[in-house]
């Protein structure tokens, strides 16, 4: 292999001098591959030649053998690279001192960087130019993916292997900071003090799943959710599979509208937003529409989305948006599920969520999924919701955080709470914390307005039924 | 060009033409890996040791090169 020959098309970005540069000073000295290791891999280097040089370095690294110019000299020898000595000699005369280490680094890691994002964009054009392509929603979705991932950070293995004394230092500053009462010390609060109480907030990189019958809530306590945390300033993206944006939107607003009362009444109610409101109350619903215009939530409505274009228009926004802090799907069973009739149910809707868990790790932010339960809840006499309830569908608990339920005694037995005065009263069960405990709180909903409200007692047992 | 970055130079060049004497026979692989062995550990060695080394290594090259 001649290191001309040898050479990608130079139509890429490459630096050679910095390539010679890098090799030559590791191999005058040895010690500063600890300097590199993490950061530079065989691809940064663009000619060939350079990269088995660099290949080889790193094999004689790891076998803490003798990296010297006759060890390297003879692994080339042994691959067959013809005229080795002249490539070896081109790299003793490329440096002057240390120094350029650092630069030249840097500056591998920038060209290398630049040939990824020109390769994307050649994959992309020649997967648009196939005329036997995907649909072109697919073709979307595979061309962000592949942007995506030339954009990803430029460095190599780097913060994959930790060392405990790494870990237990940011444990520990993590200690202090909630030791300081500071609010980024705990995951992200969604202001309902008994659930935040419970999760300690949720945690980036976390799956939560929040599941339920149809009916109990689920997309009224998701959007209460979202909207407590955009009034924060997090951005938050919401993917909603079932209702269009403008019902979220009237959701959202008629929810606020829960918050104005006069003499203890709600001073709009929802049949009055629903049909014609007075000067006074358009007003007031006027001012919830401009304190809500300014909230940092982003709605995807598109039904029959696949996760692939779920985790496309994610990424995308994550982009747009780095500070994004909280995603949320409504619903599971909407995601349209990947064409493989060869599979079971179960298995497809496991790798489904087995994605969506992967995607939260990968964009850093907590991820809220809403899931419908089976029906085999309501063959039961105490229709509380139990983890074998989601099962049938897939082991979603398995790829989960957080395991919610949602559930409302009042749904199933309205004339017991209307007796026992617990009408309007929803447990959220928390079947599985990875990071926390189990158990139960109480909210109020207040089904008119779709609002949540938080209910003074917090703990209750399920033997209570 | 510094005279240690010419010292790597030399080196190469070197274990080049050893390699080139051992495929026409001039040289054993043994001597090859002893040689170059002592290439490796030349910053440790004075001059005396060097050509003590070199010549137990490989009489012939020695004395090619003395």
């Amino acid at each position: 292999m001649n290191s001309s020959d040898a050479r990608q098309s130079f139509d890429l970005p490459v630096d050679i001098s910095a390539e010679r540069q890098v090799l030559g000073i590791l191999i005058k000295h040895p010690s500063q591959v600890d300097e590199v290791v993490d950061r530079l891999r065989p691809a940064h280097f663009a000619d060939l030649g350079h990269r088995r040089i660099y290949e080889i370095i790193l094999d004689l690294y790891h076998k803490q053998g003798r990296i010297s110019y006759t060890q390297v000299y003879n692994r080339l020898v042994a691959d067959g690279v013809e005229s080795p000595a002249d490539l070896l000699i081109a790299l003793t005369e490329s440096f002057v001192s240390l120094s350029e280490l650092g630069p030249c680094v840097e500056s591998l890691i920038r060209q290398e960087g630049l040939r990824r994002i020109i390769k994307a964009c050649d994959s992309i054009k020649t997967l648009a130019l196939d005329p036997s392509s995907e649909d072109l929603a697919a073709l979307q979705a595979r061309a962000q993916e592949l942007i995506f991932d030339a954009t990803q950070s430029n460095g190599g293995p780097e913060n994959e292997v930790k060392n405990l004394l790494e870990v237990l230092s940011t444990c520990y500053l993590n200690l202090l900071r909630r030791r300081e009462g500071l609010e980024d010390a705990y995951g992200l609060s969604v202001r309902f003090p008994s659930i935040d109480g419970m999760t300690t907030g949720f945690k980036k990189k976390d799956l939560i799943i929040l599941a339920a019958r149809p009916s109990m809530g689920k997309t009224a306590l998701l959007l209460n959710m979202v909207t407590n945390v955009a009034k924060r300033g997090i951005p938050v993206l919401v993917f909603s599979l079932e209702m269009d944006a403008e019902q979220l939107g009237d959701r959202i607003v008629l929810s606020e509208l829960f918050t104005y009362r006069q003499n203890g009444q709600p001073m709009v109610t929802s049949h009055e937003y629903q049909t014609k409101l007075s000067d006074e109350q358009f007003q007031l619903t006027q001012k919830v529409f401009n304190d809500l215009y300014s909230l940092p939530i982003s709605i995807v409505d598109k039904r029959g989305l696949t996760v692939a274009e779920i985790r496309a228009k994610a990424r995308r926004c994550k982009a747009e948006n780095p500070e994004l802090g909280l995603i949320v799907i409504d619903y599971l069973q909407l995601i349209k599920p990947p064409i493989q009739s060869n599979r079971s149910w179960s298995l497809i809707v496991g790798e489904m969520v087995r994605e969506l868990r992967d995607l939260a790790g990968e964009l850093d932010v907590p991820l809220i999924l809403c899931s419908q339960l089976n029906r085999g809840v309501e063959s039961r006499e105490n229709k509380r919701p139990m983890m074998s309830d989601l099962r049938d569908s897939g082991n979603i608990e398995e790829f989960a955080d957080v395991v919610m339920f949602l559930y409302r005694d009042d749904y199933y037995y309205p004339e017991v709470a209307r007796e026992k005065g617990t009408e309007g009263l929803a447990e959220v069960i928390f079947a599985k914390q990875r990071k926390g405990a189990t158990g139960v709180v109480q909210l109020r909903f207040v089904k008119e307005y779709t609002r949540f409200i938080e209910e003074t007692k917090r703990e209750v047992s399920h033997a209570a039924r | 060009m510094p005279l240690d970055k010419e010292l790597d130079k030399t080196k190469v060049v070197f274990i080049d033409t050893c390699r080139r004497l051992m495929e026409l026979g001039e040289l054993s692989q043994d001597e090859y890996l002893g040689i170059c062995d002592l290439l490796d550990r030349l910053d440790e060695l004075d001059k005396e040791t060097f050509d003590r080394e070199l010549r137990r290594v490989s009489r012939g090259l020695s004395d090619l090169i003395s």
